[in-house]
């Protein structure tokens, strides 16, 4: 842990902001992360392995992604990685700072107030 | 697990390709991360959507993240040196440096072409020619792209290659800054010593007389050699501060290969490299890595030397020994044995058989008439000759019309010679290795450079002892050794630093802090320089030394000399006529004036000293052959086609009214086929009694005991061929016009001999004057064409800039004989003039003649015309 607050990390990148997404609910490995990440977006985002494991690389450094140990998947061992708790804390300050985003664009009517066409 | 971890057996082919693309990602990376990527994209290529998309998505994700993740891994690499860089380098205060001496440089540039080689340069880079051996293609291929590149400034040709010669100095400068603070910094020295240190250094060895009027006009290819030097030596010691790797060995291998490609020169540098390299890291040269990259880079680098044969084939209009090659592989093993084996004219070139040159041991003076060794008398007069150079480095100004130790200039001289002493000796002990390094270099670049040039007597010395021109330099050779100046004037600001140092510490002592001023002692509070070193900083302003006593004689600001004197001279030339020339100084000039400005394009000028060669003559031959119908020269002006044509158009007015119309020959000024001219270029005789020689109406005896040169004989058939039916003038002197005994028929016509085709009458009202015999006739020829001469001297020549300006010394003594042939061409329209009864434009001739001959170095008696 580097003792860094998480607003000094801000702004993610989009390809890190849905790694820690993906990592929000479940540890997974890396293709299971770009699987996910592919369905939850709907095909909008789709990571390349080089892309994953560089951005993974550039967030293990600093301590919001942690190797959460290898397991046996379809007779291969698979290198998992879970969110830590200043991951946790850096996705949800981003999430935060989105949601202030939206809120803003429908004050200013560039976006519909929800429930509304 | 890394990459690459299953056995190959198990790997089906896209497997391994994918394999084999993992391979563009840093090797950290692949460590940390290699066997995901390769299961990852071996499942990528498993979705659905077919092979191509799936190979598309692989590669577009290498494609985008693996030169990301190189940059990133380059950045750590970067960032752990600089952490552990014990003397980061003052990167941004060395461009400020270099910035400096460029535009010092370009305040003093010349804005056309010098003499000597400079045309010659200027030309074979404007037209990619080949220049003489060893041919320095780097060089030529340099210097056109940078004029190409600098084509839009609207800048000439020659003030663009000018640029060149300026712009690779200061780059070296910037070079040389580095180096001096780096060695300041292993001598122990603060921040500021370092810095001003540098900047001293910096100012001396850019200002050094050699250095700077090299640097100013593209007259040699040294600075492109000096540039390499202190490159080299930039990086061998950065080499030591960054780990001692393979890399920085493997550039300086390809560097040291590529400069040899513009001149040896650059070589000179390689043992003290070596010595270095050995006390630093013995075990380096042994890693088979730097092997195994340092060979074929170096043979990339050597390829440059290919230009030669592949130019040569398309016939440049300028290339000399013409050093074309039957086969790809003759070329090859020409240059991979540097001229001792393979194609034979690419060798010539290569080891510059055209300029033989005695052994070491053989005295030239007298080489090759005779074999004499070379005596300890000869080695004494070579090493006072160096130090004549060097004593011309940091004072050439005081009492500069004296070029051998004149005045108070080596007074300057030992100042310089004490600081450059101090300068190499400080911080031996520290930084053994370096001070090493620095030592052979100058060893090499001095005593070794005396040793191996096996220099004649030097131009300006030893000449009452040795009157026989022959047995001395044609021209003085300073510049073969201002990388040597330049280094030591690098010492010399390094031991002003220290200099500095120890005066300022011994004033803070000396003085005592209550004596010190209180002001100074306020002010140096806030600076951390101390108060002594602040009182002891005057003495850094002895850098400004040579800057202020150099400049009169190193700019060439305003000097249009050598291109106004080619424009003078080709317009001496009637339409189509051959011009008959001498050497460097009345030739390359010309080859500028035709094939970069365009003037007077139609002349054919023939270079007596090269007519001695068979390429030579066959490049005359082409060069004056009519064209073909349809064949226009002037659509390829850089390449031998055929006959240019005169263009009266462009003539000047006052010569345009009498030059008009005239057709162009209708054969080649040497109609001698191959096998003639190759029979004629290998024999030269000696004439056992007198020899009648005619052409045309022309009757000459040639003296019995006369050497008659392959040259005289291909003169003496462009004399038989082409009398009557082209004009044929001489630049004078005309050494082959005395030799087949044809001075009788000389009339000067402006700064030529125009030969007659015939005796010439005596006719009332003629304006073909006799001259009278005298001391100076063989100078001004047996007659002056008064009324060509008159409207060439005061309606055509241009005479501007630095040398219409009285107070600007003549530098170069040896190329005096310009000013003398201006005097000569008045003096003979002053004599002319008087016999005919026009006195006062004869005495208006005579001031002239006077003030070209003051310029020549007569003196007032000679000036006089008596």
């Amino acid at each position: 842990m580097t003792g860094k607050r998480p607003e000094e990390f801000l702004p993610l990148s989009s390809q890190e902001l849905q790694i820690l997404l993906s990592l929000a609910d479940q540890e997974r490995h890396g293709y299971g992360i770009m699987q996910e990440v592919e369905t939850r977006t709907g095909g909008a985002t789709r990571l390349g392995p080089g892309t994953l494991y560089g951005a993974i690389k550039r967030m293990r450094g600093p301590g919001l992604i942690e190797e959460a140990g290898e397991r046996e998947e379809r007779d291969e061992r698979r290198r998992y990685y879970r969110l830590s708790p200043l991951g946790r804390a850096v996705v949800a300050a981003e999430a935060g700072r989105l949601a202030r985003v939206v809120e803003d664009a429908r004050l200013k009517n560039v976006l519909p107030q929800p429930g509304t066409a | 697990m890394a990459a690459g971890s299953r056995g190959a057996g198990d790997r089906r082919g896209p497997e391994r390709v994918l394999a084999l693309c993992v391979l563009a990602f840093p090797a950290g990376f692949r460590a940390e991360h290699g066997t995901e990527l390769l299961r990852d994209y071996a499942e990528l290529r498993r979705e659905p959507g077919g092979a191509a998309r799936a190979w598309w998505r692989v590669l577009a994700d290498l494609g985008r993240s693996a030169p990301r993740e190189r940059v990133a891994e380059l950045r750590v690499r970067r960032a752990a040196r600089a952490r552990s860089d014990r003397f980061p380098p003052p990167y941004r205060e060395a461009v400020l440096a270099a910035l400096a001496v460029w535009v010092l440089y370009c305040l003093t540039l010349a804005p056309s072409i010098g003499f000597w080689d400079s045309g010659e340069y200027v030309t074979v880079a404007h037209t990619l020619g080949i220049p003489h051996p060893p041919g320095n293609p780097l060089f030529v291929l340099l210097a056109h792209a940078w004029e190409s590149l600098l084509a839009g400034t609207g800048l000439p040709a020659a003030l663009r290659i000018n640029l060149l010669s300026a712009s690779a100095s200061a780059l070296a400068h910037g070079f040389w800054f580095l180096v001096a603070d780096r060695l300041l910094a292993g001598a122990g020295a603060d921040r500021w010593t370092r810095r001003l240190g540098a900047a001293c250094a910096v100012a001396l060895s850019a200002t050094a007389y050699s250095v700077w009027s090299q640097s100013n006009v593209n007259e040699k290819v040294y600075t492109l050699s000096l540039l390499s030097t202190a490159a080299l030596v930039w990086l061998a010691l950065r080499w030591r501060d960054t780990g001692r790797g393979t890399a920085p060995l493997v550039l300086g291998a390809f560097v040291l290969a590529l400069t040899s490609t513009n001149h040896l020169m650059g070589l000179l540098a390689a043992p003290a490299l070596l010595a270095f390299v050995l006390l630093v890291e013995p075990r380096a040269l042994r890693r088979p890595r730097f092997w195994a990259a340092a060979v074929p880079l170096a043979a990339l680098a050597l390829s440059v030397q290919l230009f030669l044969p592949l130019r040569a084939a398309q016939r440049p209009v300028i290339g000399e020994g013409d050093p074309r090659c039957d086969s790809a592989f003759s070329a090859v093993a020409s240059v991979a044995t540097w001229g001792h084996a393979g194609c034979t004219r690419l060798s010539a070139v290569l080891r510059r058989e055209q300029y033989p040159k005695p052994a070491l041991s053989l005295d030239p003076t007298v080489y090759p008439d005779a074999r004499l060794p070379r005596g300890p008398g000869l080695v004494a007069s070579q090493l006072v000759n160096y130090a004549q150079y060097f004593d011309w480095q940091w004072a050439r100004s005081v009492a500069g019309e004296r070029p051998v130790f004149g005045g108070a200039r080596p007074l300057f001289t030992l100042v310089v010679l004490v600081l450059g002493l101090l300068g190499a000796l400080t911080g031996r002990r520290r930084d053994a290795a370096a001070t090493v390094l620095m030592g052979l270099l100058f060893l090499t670049l001095s005593l070794g450079l005396v040793f191996y040039l096996n220099f004649k007597y030097g131009w300006a010395l030893e000449r009452l002892r040795f009157p026989d021109p022959s047995m001395h330099e044609v021209r003085e050779r300073d510049y073969f050794f201002l990388i040597g100046f330049s280094l030591w004037g690098v010492w010399a600001g390094l031991g002003l630093a220290e200099l500095w140092r120890r005066a300022g510490a011994r004033l803070e002592r000396g003085l005592g802090r209550g004596l010190a001023s209180a002001r100074v002692r306020a002010w140096s509070r806030v600076t951390p320089v101390r108060a002594g070193r602040l009182l002891a900083a005057p003495l850094l302003g002895l850098a400004l030394v040579p800057l202020a006593l150099n400049w009169s004689w190193a700019s060439r600001a305003g000097d249009w000399t050598a291109r106004d004197w080619a424009y003078n001279v080709l317009m001496s030339v009637d339409p189509y006529g051959v011009l008959v020339t001498n050497g460097d100084n009345d030739s390359f000039p010309l080859w500028y004036a035709q094939n970069v400005e365009g003037i007077r394009t139609d002349v054919s000028i023939v270079l007596m000293p090269y007519l001695q060669t068979a390429w030579y003559a066959r490049e005359v031959r082409d060069l004056s052959r009519p064209c073909p119908p349809g064949v226009d020269p002037e659509r390829t002006p850089n390449r031998v086609v055929c006959q240019r044509p005169f263009h009266p158009e462009r003539m000047p007015q006052p010569l345009a009214r009498t030059d008009g119309g005239t057709p162009p020959p209708e054969d080649s000024i040497l109609p001698l086929g191959d096998a003639d001219i190759d029979r004629i270029a290998g024999s030269a005789f000696v004439t056992r009694e007198a020899l009648s020689f005619s052409a045309g109406r022309l009757r000459g005896t040639i003296a019995a005991g006369t050497t008659i040169e392959p040259s005289d004989t291909f003169v003496a058939v462009i004399l038989r061929s082409t009398l009557g039916r082209r004009s044929i003038h001489f630049m004078t002197p005309a050494p082959v016009v005395d030799r087949l005994g044809l001075q009788a028929y000389t009339v000067r016509q402006g700064l030529t001999w125009k030969l007659s085709d015939g005796p010439i009458p005596s006719t009332p009202g003629d304006r073909v004057v006799a001259l009278p015999a005298g001391p100076l006739a063989a100078a001004f020829g047996a007659y002056v064409d008064v009324t060509r001469g008159d409207t060439l001297a005061d309606e055509v020549w241009l005479r501007r800039g630095r040398v219409a300006d009285p107070r600007a010394p003549w530098v170069d003594a040896a190329n005096g004989s310009i000013p003398l042939n201006y005097a000569y061409a008045l003096w003979a329209l002053a004599q002319a003039h008087a016999q005919l009864g026009e006195n006062d434009t004869a005495r208006a001739y005579a001031a002239r003649a006077a003030s070209w001959a003051r310029l020549g170095g007569m003196g007032a008696e000679g000036a006089s015309g008596s």
